[in-house]
């Protein structure tokens, strides 16, 4: 069974793998790819190695090489335009302006830009909530509006387990409770050519994807790996750009020129999109074993700085399961042993400890399945069960007649 | 001078300036609405200890009062009443005796005026000739600066001599009336329209009593043809009985056209004669704009207006409002007299109002902006309150007595106070996390751009520059942040190194069954809070049996985080402390307590907390963070049957809060020194359990800081990783520990940075500012700032996006002035500050220039 079918399983009965979740999951799989133990907490922060001293950690698949100073940087788009300009690249002419006292400055900013422009957050995560091709005030203040809702309560928020927590309050407008005025929004030029995602690695760009819109907001599925394709000066532009923002192990560069092939120089190219965070949703669009082998990539740089040795990668695992800090114990053994046996992985699962919410087992099968399990269940959609803390320490593998529930 | 046997004489007197609610929080870059507390302490001559309170509320061009310039007056005047002797044997000679030294302080006040003359632009000469001309043709009031603040010292005079005559104010101002209504204007707005809406919705929700007349204070907010047509409208809809017979239509044109008052008037009573409707009665109510004897004989010389509002600080006082009202009334009995307070009064304000209501000729309504209907003859004596501490105890920003007070030995150890307060305030109060961090690259030689408040890069131009943003910096990971941020996460982190933490588990939300079961088995007492909080909000701790836990539920259920998961934990008990790790090591250590006070046998625990805030307001991390009156503390001062006017023992601890926050008024005390090595060693353990973690506040529950950890019940309960700075690099007790310089240090280590080998004491700074800087005012806020920090250089405009500073001085104010470029002006709105060093030039003061007076060598 591959993953793509266990990601819409009707036997666990669980949503397919969300985008945000997809960088976390495919340096899991890769970890225990590699014959790593790996300990996942809460928001996709995993630890993976053999002891106490030779460990190294991921957050939603960002490494450690990627700092707390620079990530936050990555996150605010005023600060990031304003490093990317100081290294003279190219940049859509923007600006921020805040939703309080703003407004005007920005619809000013747009009558001397001219339509259509982009509209973002000003802050968090990036290539989300992006409002592209917008041509005139009408559109504007719909997308300005969408941004006045706090972004908890929005449809598409998505937040890393890093970014600032707000604790400004909220503000409030004709009795709905809207963002703090404060909150900024940036309003970019909206450049015209092809969109290619490039994602640097410790300095080297190792995918670029063509894709048919920004990556933020059309699928990829169309998109093309182009990797051998692109010109050298296009991806030396991507190493540049996460040059001038230190401190970022990892980064996904979106850019929007006119012919891909030829030379930065002489034709519009621009950097719309910087992200700290790696974005392998969308080269599993374009093809799962592009966004496997994109996770074991990122490992690997992991293990570099972390000088860690890997073993080779292989398809299949046994580990020790051992979660903690269940709410419902017995409904969320049992959706796990049904989601495993589809998977047709085999071995053995049940309650240990009532009180303290824990179960462990002993799971046998596809690398990947196991850590779409662990994923799914850490994040509340193995059937809306939840751990706290699951842990996966690789065993030598056995022989078992299929996937048993022990009685508690 | 008079010796006579009522004498009263002045034995100290006090002035508290303090934020009025609503004012400002002391966070925005605007100046705060203040006002000044006057008290005076007098003996009769049988020595009989007397005090009278006054309210001073400069309002800038209301009351001709001018920020800074009223509380130095306020000071002057302070100390011209220090052993001043007030004849006060009868009514009549006491007010005689205030009204003498008030014309006196009057004049002094006028002295203040400056003379303008000498290097003055041309514009502000035109303006000169212009005032005089209006001045000399009596369209001009002559100036009578400081009424706001005279105002309030009148009021504590009359509370004075009032009291000693043991009378009310009113009654020795004479009372003419027994009781007066209550009543307050509606609030206009912008456009004739919208004024005529509004009274329209109040004549709707009227019930019928069409004794009172409806009121609106337009607050000059229409031009005088839009005025005339609002007065136009109103007299047609009185007519067509839309609205009730009476109208006051208050200020409906700004000060500066109050020559047309009059003749909307007329036009008034003109068009109310040939309204259909009898008894039409629209009147125009001059407000503001006329404050002084001169400008209402001009007004009356022109025909006058139906309508007059008095506030005694804008008119300088009770006696003047009296004066002003016998002379509105004189020229036109059938005038409106009513009377009014400016925005942020205290009790002492609203009292000072009711004393006065009773004892004008005759006034129709006031307005104290109290919910009473009536106000009536005060019981005294005096005004008849006391000091409103719990009003102000927390906003108050300066306290000058005069004479000084004696010292009181204060029991316990002597608090810490530091001089570089002033220049960290622009900041906020969170500023020192912006701000100490760059204040210790740049003292190190390193060159940075600041895009915020809170952050800003720094480089040595020889490495990639490392980010910061308020305590998120390059020493840490993205990954250690995640981490720490999830409490659970923590703690099974911690609890797999060994680490004591405190037993726990989340529950999912409303899972309340399994969390008894929890809470049974690691046993009582258990904390309960949200699973991922905020300053404490739904905590609750310290739950001793399961009745104690589903009470917590409900807490929790009703909080703002309700709809989170939550967590059931050990309750350890111990005392609350912050401790600051860099790296491998232990660099500051903090135990905070709660709020309290502590007594000294004199002082009343309203007096000890304002002593203690005035201490708080030397700490740079604690300034904006002062004792509140609130409800924790009147809790705790219940549960010892005290209140704010209770007088505590020498050395008697009174609690003022159950939490240990130092945001709610807590004490930080260092304890690095005495620190168990065992305790030093497991948050070293605790902090190494995280990786990517290099900078951390570790919150540890401890019952003895002195003694081992497997000697006492202890528990990390949180991992900071974007951990505040000033909080252990300011303590409020004990050794002040240099958190910034050490991180900063550890940063140049890591990233191998060239620096100066020390640590520059003073600074020489070339600061690059873009955005919206030019045309705001931002050179002069500039050149004020520095002045004031005692710091030298020049700024000038380099284009209409860019200003570029020189700075040259001590590396506190030079380094925070550096940080407060970023702010700037009301209007400015600065998007970058690149800060580099230069070879110090050749500079005396501040100035503004337009080009760069001289070449500048950068350093580094």
């Amino acid at each position: 069974m591959s993953v793509e079918s266990a990601q819409t399983s009707a036997g666990s009965g669980t949503a397919a793998l969300p985008p945000e979740v997809r960088d976390g999951y495919e340096v899991h799989a890769a970890a225990l790819r590699r014959g790593l133990d790996v300990a996942l907490y809460p928001r996709q922060v995993m630890m993976a190695g053999g002891g106490e001293n030779d460990e190294m950690a991921f957050i939603h698949g960002v490494p450690e090489s990627s700092s707390l100073g620079s990530v936050t940087y990555a996150q605010d788009k005023r600060m990031r335009r304003a490093l990317l300009e100081r290294a003279e690249l190219p940049l859509p002419k923007g600006a921020t302006f805040s939703v309080g006292r703003g407004i005007k400055d920005a619809k000013n900013f747009v009558e001397r830009l001219g339509y259509p422009v982009v509209v973002k957050p000003a802050m968090g995560d990036n290539a989300i909530e992006t409002f592209p091709g917008i041509r005139n005030e009408e559109q504007l203040d719909a997308a300005i509006d969408y941004l006045m809702t706090p972004p908890t309560e929005r449809d598409t928020f998505v937040r890393a387990a890093y970014a600032l927590t707000e604790l400004r309050e909220p503000g409030e407008e004709d009795g709905r409770v809207v963002v703090p005025p404060g909150y900024r929004f940036l309003i970019e030029e909206h450049v015209h050519g092809e969109y290619v995602r490039l994602l640097v690695v410790d300095g080297l760009v190792r995918s670029v994807v063509h894709c048919p819109g920004p990556p933020s907001v059309a699928a990829a599925e169309h998109g093309r790996d182009i990797l051998g394709e692109v010109h050298p000066t296009l991806q030396q532009l991507a190493i540049d750009a996460v040059q001038a923002m230190p401190g970022l192990g990892v980064a996904a560069v979106d850019i929007v020129v006119g012919d891909y092939q030829r030379p930065a120089a002489g034709q519009g190219v621009w950097i719309v999109e910087l992200s700290e965070r790696p974005g392998l949703a969308v080269q599993a669009d374009v093809a799962e074993e592009l966004s496997q082998f994109l996770g074991d990539v990122i490992l690997t740089h992991g293990a570099a700085v972390g000088d860690l040795s890997l073993e080779e990668a292989r398809d299949d695992v046994a580990v020790e399961f051992h979660a903690e800090a269940i709410p419902d114990l017995d409904g969320a053994v049992a959706a796990l042993a049904d989601a495993a046996r589809d998977f047709g992985i085999t071995g053995h699962v049940g309650v240990t400890d009532r009180v303290e919410g824990v179960a462990d087992g002993l799971l046998q099968g596809s690398a990947r399945h196991i850590a779409w399990l662990s994923e799914m269940l850490l994040d509340g959609r193995l059937n809306g069960h939840r751990a706290m803390l699951v842990e996966e320490r690789q065993v030598e593998p056995g022989s078992f007649d299929g996937l048993s529930v022990r009685p508690a | 001078m008079d010796h006579s046997a009522g004498a009263l004489t002045v034995t100290r007197a006090h002035g508290i300036a303090y934020r009025t609610p609503g004012g400002g929080n002391g966070k925005s870059k605007h100046s705060p609405r203040g006002n000044y507390l006057v008290k005076l302490e007098a003996t009769t001559p049988d020595g009989r200890p007397l005090t009278g309170i006054g309210e001073c509320q400069p309002r800038g061009g209301e009351t001709g009062d001018r920020g800074a310039a009223s509380w130095e007056f306020l000071l002057e005047c302070l100390s011209a009443l220090e052993r001043r002797e007030l004849s006060a044997a009868n009514r009549d000679e006491a007010l005689a005796a205030v009204r003498a030294l008030m014309d006196e302080l009057h004049d002094a006040a006028l002295a203040t005026v400056p003379e303008r003359s000498g290097a003055s632009s041309l514009r502000n000469t035109m303006r000169g000739w212009a005032r005089q001309l209006a001045g000399k043709s009596g369209r001009r009031d002559h100036p009578r600066p400081f009424r706001g603040t005279l105002y309030g010292i009148e009021t504590a005079l009359l509370d004075l001599v009032a009291s000693g005559l043991d009378i009310s104010v009113a009654e020795l101002l004479g009372v003419h009336t027994e009781k007066v209504a209550v009543a307050a204007p509606l609030s206009g707005r912008s456009g004739t329209e919208n004024n005529l809406a509004i009274l329209h919705e109040a004549a709707e929700g009227d019930t019928g009593s069409i004794d009172e007349p409806l009121w609106i204070d337009v607050r000059g907010s229409l031009s005088p043809p839009d005025a005339a047509e609002l007065v136009r409208t109103v007299v047609r809809d009185v007519s067509l009985r839309k609205l009730p017979r009476q109208v006051i239509i208050e200020e409906p044109v700004r000060p500066r056209h109050r020559h047309h008052l009059t003749a909307l008037q007329r036009k008034a009573a003109a068009a109310a004669a040939e309204s259909g409707r009898p008894g039409v009665d629209v009147r125009i109510m001059a407000g503001e704009s006329v404050w002084s004897r001169q400008g209402l004989e001009r007004l009356i010389a022109k025909g006058g207006v139906g309508a007059l509002n008095i506030r005694p600080a804008a008119v300088g006082g009770l006696l003047a409002s009296i004066e002003l009202a016998q002379a509105a009334l004189t020229a036109d009995p059938d005038v409106r007299i009513h009377l009014s307070q400016t925005e942020g009064a205290s009790d002492v304000a609203a009292a000072a109002l009711n004393n006065l209501a009773v004892a004008l000729p005759q006034v129709h309504t006031v307005f104290t902006g109290d919910d009473e209907h009536q106000v009536t003859v005060p019981a005294g004596p005096g005004l008849g309150v006391g000091m409103p501490y719990a009003w102000m105890i927390d906003r108050i920003n300066e306290y000058v007595t005069v004479p000084a007070q004696p010292e009181v030995a204060e029991a316990g150890p002597t608090p810490n106070v530091y001089d570089e307060v002033p220049y960290l305030q622009p900041l906020g109060p969170n500023g020192t996390k912006g701000h100490l961090l760059e204040r210790e690259a740049l003292a190190l030689g390193l060159s940075t751009t600041r895009f915020s408040k809170g952050a800003f890069v720094a480089t040595d131009n020889v490495h990639p520059p490392l980010m910061f943003k308020w305590s998120r910096s390059p020493l840490s990971t993205a990954v250690s942040l995640a981490l720490c941020t999830h409490k659970e996460a923590t703690r099974m982190r911690l609890r797999r190194s060994g680490v004591p933490v405190p037993r726990g588990r989340t529950f999912a939300n409303g899972d309340y069954g399994s969390a008894r079961a929890f809470a049974e088995r690691v046993g009582y007492p258990v904390v309960v809070k949200p699973a991922m909080g905020v300053r404490g909000i739904g905590v609750v701790a310290n739950i001793q049996n399961e009745q104690e836990l589903d009470l917590a539920f409900r807490q929790l259920e009703d909080s703002k985080l309700g709809n989170q998961d939550f967590i059931v934990e050990q309750h350890v008990t111990g005392r609350d402390y912050r401790i600051v790790v860099v790296g491998d090591e232990v660099i500051a250590a903090i135990l905070r307590e709660p709020a309290s006070v502590v007594g000294d046998g004199q002082h009343s625990i309203a007096e000890l907390m304002v002593r203690k805030n005035l201490v708080r307001r030397l700490n740079p991390h604690l300034w904006g963070r002062p004792i509140k009156y609130d409800d924790a503390a009147k809790y705790q001062l219940q549960r010892v049957e005290m209140t704010l006017e209770s007088v505590p023992e020498a050395g008697q601890r009174v609690l003022l809060s159950n939490s240990c926050s130092l945001s709610q008024g807590g004490d930080s005390i260092d304890v690095l020194d005495e620190m168990h090595p065992s305790i030093k060693d497991a948050c070293v353990r605790a902090v190494k359990a995280v990786p990517g973690l290099a900078f951390c506040g570790v919150d540890f529950l401890l019952e003895d800081h002195t003694k081992p950890i497997d000697e006492q019940q202890a528990g990390i309960c949180e991992l900071n990783a974007h951990a505040a700075i000033g909080n252990c690099e300011y303590p409020l007790y004990g050794t002040p520990r240099e958190v910034a310089r050490t991180f900063i240090d550890e940063c140049v280590e890591r990233f191998q940075l060239v620096t100066n080998a020390e640590r520059a004491e003073t600074l020489a700074l070339k600061l690059t500012i873009r955005g919206k800087v030019t045309r705001v005012g931002y050179r002069l806020w500039m050149k004020r700032r520095a002045r004031s920090f005692g710091v030298n250089g020049w700024v000038r405009n380099v284009n209409d996006r860019t200003v570029e500073a020189v700075l040259v001085g001590p590396t506190a104010p030079t380094s925070a002035l550096a940080a407060a470029a970023v702010l700037g002006s009301k209007d400015a709105l600065p998007t970058s500050v690149t800060t580099v060093h230069v070879v110090p030039p050749q500079v005396e003061d501040f100035s503004i220039v337009d080009r760069a007076p001289q070449e500048l060598v950068h350093v580094g």
